[in-house]
């Protein structure tokens, strides 16, 4: 254990070597000045013939050492002491630095709980979603047929197992409580053993749970808790749904927060003899998970194939349709992907500006300890020494910014949280984990890479006479401080550029939200709530009941006090529900070659449109007299009368629908309303077509839609009630005024525009202090120029426009190529923008003149103080 | 780290010399110093200041010792002694040196025809 003992004995080991070394200079000038030269000669003499004392002190030391360690913490204590020397830019540089670095931190912790953790499935990767798309409807993703299903379970080898399933929506009956109605999906039974999840109790579902007939449910982990209050013996008891008595037979362990695995409860599915036959009803929701070895690009080759052969086997049901196979975590995560990245891309180019910046403080620092670096030099540091020295320095202040930068994180962590749209997937699961302490460290030391590297090395780089000479006073005029001066205003052109893209970026999102707000809906949104009522096919087998319910639940909700108007329909304007239908016109019907029109369509009580607002423009509202067996009548909205009629003037005119009971009946067109505009600036009104709900042929439910004159929640109790009052086990669901819709819609756009507009704002401040630092330290450096040039009668004027030309044409290089970034890049917000080009020219304009202007600004003070420099005092200054 | 022709000649020529100085008789860094240079002629021009880093590494692996103790001239100084593993290193390292100086004489004799 020598070394141990080394160790502790180090201190005596340093100071009998420090003794003995001046024993022997000692011993040297005493026999020097023995032989008659002077004391002061003898120990110059003395001293040349030993060598550079101190570092061959050091040298000596150095063999007890464990060397590279221990000089790095030597580093280290001396440069704690030079930082703790400079309080005030060690405080500057590490707030930078934790505010960039703590930008990335919060954004990473949101990129790394939704795009980057594996969905906790197993072997997850090898799960797929499969869907269809069709040339008719407009939307990204349709469901299977099950007769198509059993194709692609016979033909797509690369699959080894094919599940579908469908989501349902349940009452639960109220013991005592509320009814309520809960979400879940009848799935088949190799779904959980595809996903790998085991049941936190009992079983799930084997071949025997999949008869007609059977009542066994399975509950998630919230429903479990709700109603049994953690209790294991639910298994085996029984719960109503829809009125009937059914079997708890497992319970599932929680599971994260995703669209996909949202469900209350699962019960088996059993299809119906419809679904088994038809091929038309891409209704199925399909999970599947790849053979072993086979590649999802494999299997969407093989659909494809498939596909074509079904469209030409069965044209009535598959042609224009195609098989999609999406991986699991991009279905699940894939839409919250694009805005993250792009949150992700902003962060960055703020921790680059504040690199940018802290880059500048080293270099100006360095450039004032080039005395103590010379000094150093000079008693035998090496220039690699000097390096350490300079390396350890940036990597404690980016420790130091890092460190704070995890505290901002976690204290912004809630306001992120509630920034951030709810819809995005696993936003609840976020948490500052392992994963987000190793990102800040590793973002930390790139930081002190990127801001340290380049002012570590023009510093190290010491021309030992030269400095001295100089004195310490700097003009700037040798090669080291003309390289310090090129390189500052490298960094100033480019966070000028960093930060043009950045504002570029945040002030597109930030006016596609602003046009999103001043989109007119064309009805009056405001005071109106919307209340979801289901009629489940067991307690409302015709459809009459239905729509008797609805009158009468319609006519008491209207005598409530504080209710202006109530109506109902099947969706509501600005829903998260859409119908659609395709129509004919006569002409339509004519002529043979017109494809199937679309249209949206919604089934509604009389007094809709007054209770929107929506202006009846021509003919009538319906009424109690469009009965069943009467003429069927529509109202339609001015866009579709403009678009298939050519003229306004439409009442009269005759119309098909297919209505829900996939029946085309020809009727007549009774009223024309105003158009509904989507909350996307710019984008065309919808066609729609509106049927009354009393000619209605199904309704599995309607939305109430209630105008109130005092605010519509203050209300709602009051409506409830009434609908108890008829009937106490229907539940009341998705209570929501459309002022809430039209901010629940509204979200993704608003939390972009947000912290976009932070970022940026942030980069700004950041890019303007290093603007002003570097005109400030150049004019202070040109003291002496300046000087000269007024001595020889330069006008103040003139200085102050050397110094602002200066400025501007760094800055100027910044926004040239800033805007040149920015067109690069911008283009990959678009699918984020609504309503606003990515590439807007007035933004881009915009950006530009405001950074030249604030740059300006920044500039104009270094500038005047460079007006009222003195000449005398410059020159006599030098 | 540092230069090596700042230190030595070649790799433990400073050391050898050292031991070699001290096995006849135990002295102090000066006159180690001293008596290097005098019995070299002064042909090695080496910094007195270069013996200290080597005595250090010498007495790190333990072949000599170092003791305070009082100079012929009154002086307070450290004196080193050879340890027996400092004898038997030095021997070793004297009988490589000279099968290395024989190779060497071997390759620079000219060859005769």
């Amino acid at each position: 254990m020598s070394w141990l003992r080394q160790l502790f004995s180090r201190r005596r080991i340093y100071s009998d070597l420090s003794a003995e070394i001046q024993e022997h200079l000692e011993e040297r000038i005493e026999e020097l000045v023995n032989g008659g030269m002077s004391r002061k000669e003898a120990a110059a003499a003395a001293r040349r013939e030993f060598g550079n004392v101190t570092l061959i002190e050091e040298d000596s030391r150095e063999v007890w050492r464990w060397a590279s360690l221990e000089n790095v913490m030597m580093d280290v204590r001396y440069g704690m002491r030079s930082l703790r020397k400079s309080p005030g830019f060690t405080a500057v540089v590490v707030l930078t630095l934790a505010l960039g670095i703590g930008a990335n931190t919060a954004i990473f912790s949101v990129v790394d709980a939704v795009l980057l953790k594996p969905l906790p499935f197993a072997d997850a990767s090898r799960l797929a979603d499969i869907g269809s798309r069709s040339t008719l409807f407009d939307f990204e993703h349709l469901g299977v047929s099950l007769p198509d299903l059993v194709d692609i379970r016979a033909s797509v080898p690369a699959f080894a197992a094919v599940s579908p399933y469908q989501s349902s929506s349940m009452e639960i009956g109220g013991e005592g409580g509320k009814p309520e109605r809960v979400e879940g999906a009848d799935i088949s039974e190799d779904y959980f053993a595809l996903l790998g999840i085991r049941p936190l109790y009992g079983r799930t579902f084997t071949s025997s749970d999949m008869q007609p007939g059977n009542r066994a449910v399975i509950l998630s982990h919230s429903l479990w808790r709700e109603r049994f209050g953690d209790n294991p013996d639910a298994i085996g008891k029984s719960i109503r749904l829809d009125g009937q008595p059914y079997t708890v037979i497992g319970v599932m362990p929680e599971l994260p927060h995703t669209d996909f695995t949202s469900e209350q409860l699962w019960t088996p599915f059993i299809p119906t003899q419809e679904q088994i036959t038809s091929r038309q009803d891409h209704a199925l929701s399909v999970l599947a998970r790849l053979a072993p070895g086979a590649s999802m690009e494999q299997a969407q080759e093989q659909l494809n194939t498939l596909a074509t052969r079904l469209a030409g086997a069965y044209p009535d049901a598959d042609k224009g349709w195609t098989l999609h196979a999406t991986s699991l975590k991009k279905f699940v995560v894939g839409y919250a992907r694009t805005p993250l990245l792009i949150l992700f891309c902003a962060v960055g180019f703020v921790l680059l500006i504040a690199c940018a910046n802290v880059s500048n403080l080293f270099l100006s620092r360095g450039w004032a300890r080039r005395r103590e670096f010379t000094i150093r030099t000079a008693i035998g540091a090496t220039r690699g020494a000097l390096l350490r020295q300079l390396a350890v320095e940036s990597l404690l202040v980016s420790l130091l910014g890092g460190a704070g930068a995890f505290l901002i994180a976690v204290w912004t962590m809630r306001g992120l949280r509630a920034i951030l749209p709810p819809e995005i997937p696993r936003v609840q699961d976020i948490h500052m984990e392992s994963h987000v302490a190793w990102f800040t460290l590793g973002a930390s030391l790139l930081a002190a890479v990127l801001s340290g590297l380049a002012p570590a090395l023009l510093s190290s780089r010491q021309d030992v006479s030269a400095a001295i000479k100089e004195g310490g006073v700097g003009s700037g005029s040798n090669a080291s401080g003309k390289s310090h001066n090129s390189l500052r205003q490298l960094l100033v052109v480019g966070e000028m550029a960093l930060a043009v893209v950045l504002l570029i970026g945040a002030l597109l999102a930030v006016q596609s939200f602003a046009r999103i707000l001043r989109v007119d809906p064309g009805f009056r949104p405001d005071h109106l709530v919307t209340i979801r009522i289901d009629f489940p096919k067991y307690r409302f087998a015709e459809v009459d009941r239905a729509v008797g319910f609805t009158q009468q639940v319609l006519d008491s909700t209207r005598a409530i006090p504080g209710v202006e108007a109530a109506s109902a329909g099947i969706v509501f304007p600005l829903g998260d529900e859409v119908s659609e239908t395709t129509f004919e016109t006569e002409q339509s019907a004519k002529d043979e070659n017109t494809s199937r029109q679309m249209a949206r369509m919604n089934v509604v009580a009389p007094g809709f449109f007054h209770a929107l607002g929506l202006p009846l423009m021509a003919g009538r509202d319906f009424d109690s007299d469009d009965r069943k067996g009467k003429t069927p009548v529509f109202i339609v909205n001015e866009m579709m009368a403009r678009k298939y009629f050519g003229t306004p003037d439409v009442v009269g005119k005759r119309l098909s629908a297919l209505r829900e009971s996939k029946k085309t009946v020809w009727g007549e067109i009774v009223g024309v309303v105003g158009n509904v505009h989507d909350l996307k600036p710019g984008a065309e009104p919808k066609q729609e077509i509106y049927g009354p709900l009393s000619q209605a042929h199904f309704a599995g439910g309607v939305y109430l839609v209630v105008r109130t004159g005092p605010e519509p929640m203050a209300i709602v109790p009051a409506i409830q009630e009434r609908i108890w009052q008829l009937d106490k086990d229907r539940p009341v669901t998705s209570i929501k005024t459309i002022t809430e819709q039209i901010q629940e819609d509204n979200a993704p756009a608003r939390s972009q525009s947000v912290l976009l507009g932070i970022f940026g704002g942030l980069g700004l401040i950041l890019a303007l202090v290093g603007v002003y630092g570097v005109m400030s330290y150049l004019v202070s450096q040109q003291t002496r120029e300046i000087g000269i040039r007024m001595a020889l009668g330069a006008e103040r004027a003139q200085v102050l426009r050397m110094v602002i030309v200066h400025g501007l044409k760094l800055t100027l290089a910044g926004v040239v190529i800033g805007t040149g970034a920015a067109l690069a890049l911008t283009r990959f917000m678009s699918s984020l923008l609504s309503g606003i080009s990515a590439t807007d020219p007035l933004t881009f304009v915009a950006v530009a003149i405001l950074l030249a202007l604030v740059a300006l600004a920044a500039c104009f003070v270094p500038a005047s103080r460079a007006m009222r420099v003195d000449p005398l005092v410059a020159l006599r200054y030098e | 780290m540092r230069k090596p022709e700042q230190r030595d000649l070649f790799p433990g020529a400073l050391e050898m010399m050292i031991l070699r100085t001290l096995k006849r008789q135990p002295l102090h860094g000066y006159a180690l110093a001293r008596q290097i240079k005098r019995a070299s002629n002064d042909l090695l021009q080496i910094e007195e200041g270069s013996l200290y880093p080597a005595l250090q590494r010498l007495l790190k692996e333990e072949l000599l010792k170092a003791e305070w103790g009082i100079s012929s001239t009154n002086r307070r100084v450290r004196i080193y002694k050879l340890t027996s593993a400092g004898v038997k290193h030095l021997e070793r390292e004297i009988s490589r040196f000279e099968t290395m100086f024989e190779g060497i004489t071997r390759v620079l004799t000219p060859v005769k025809p």
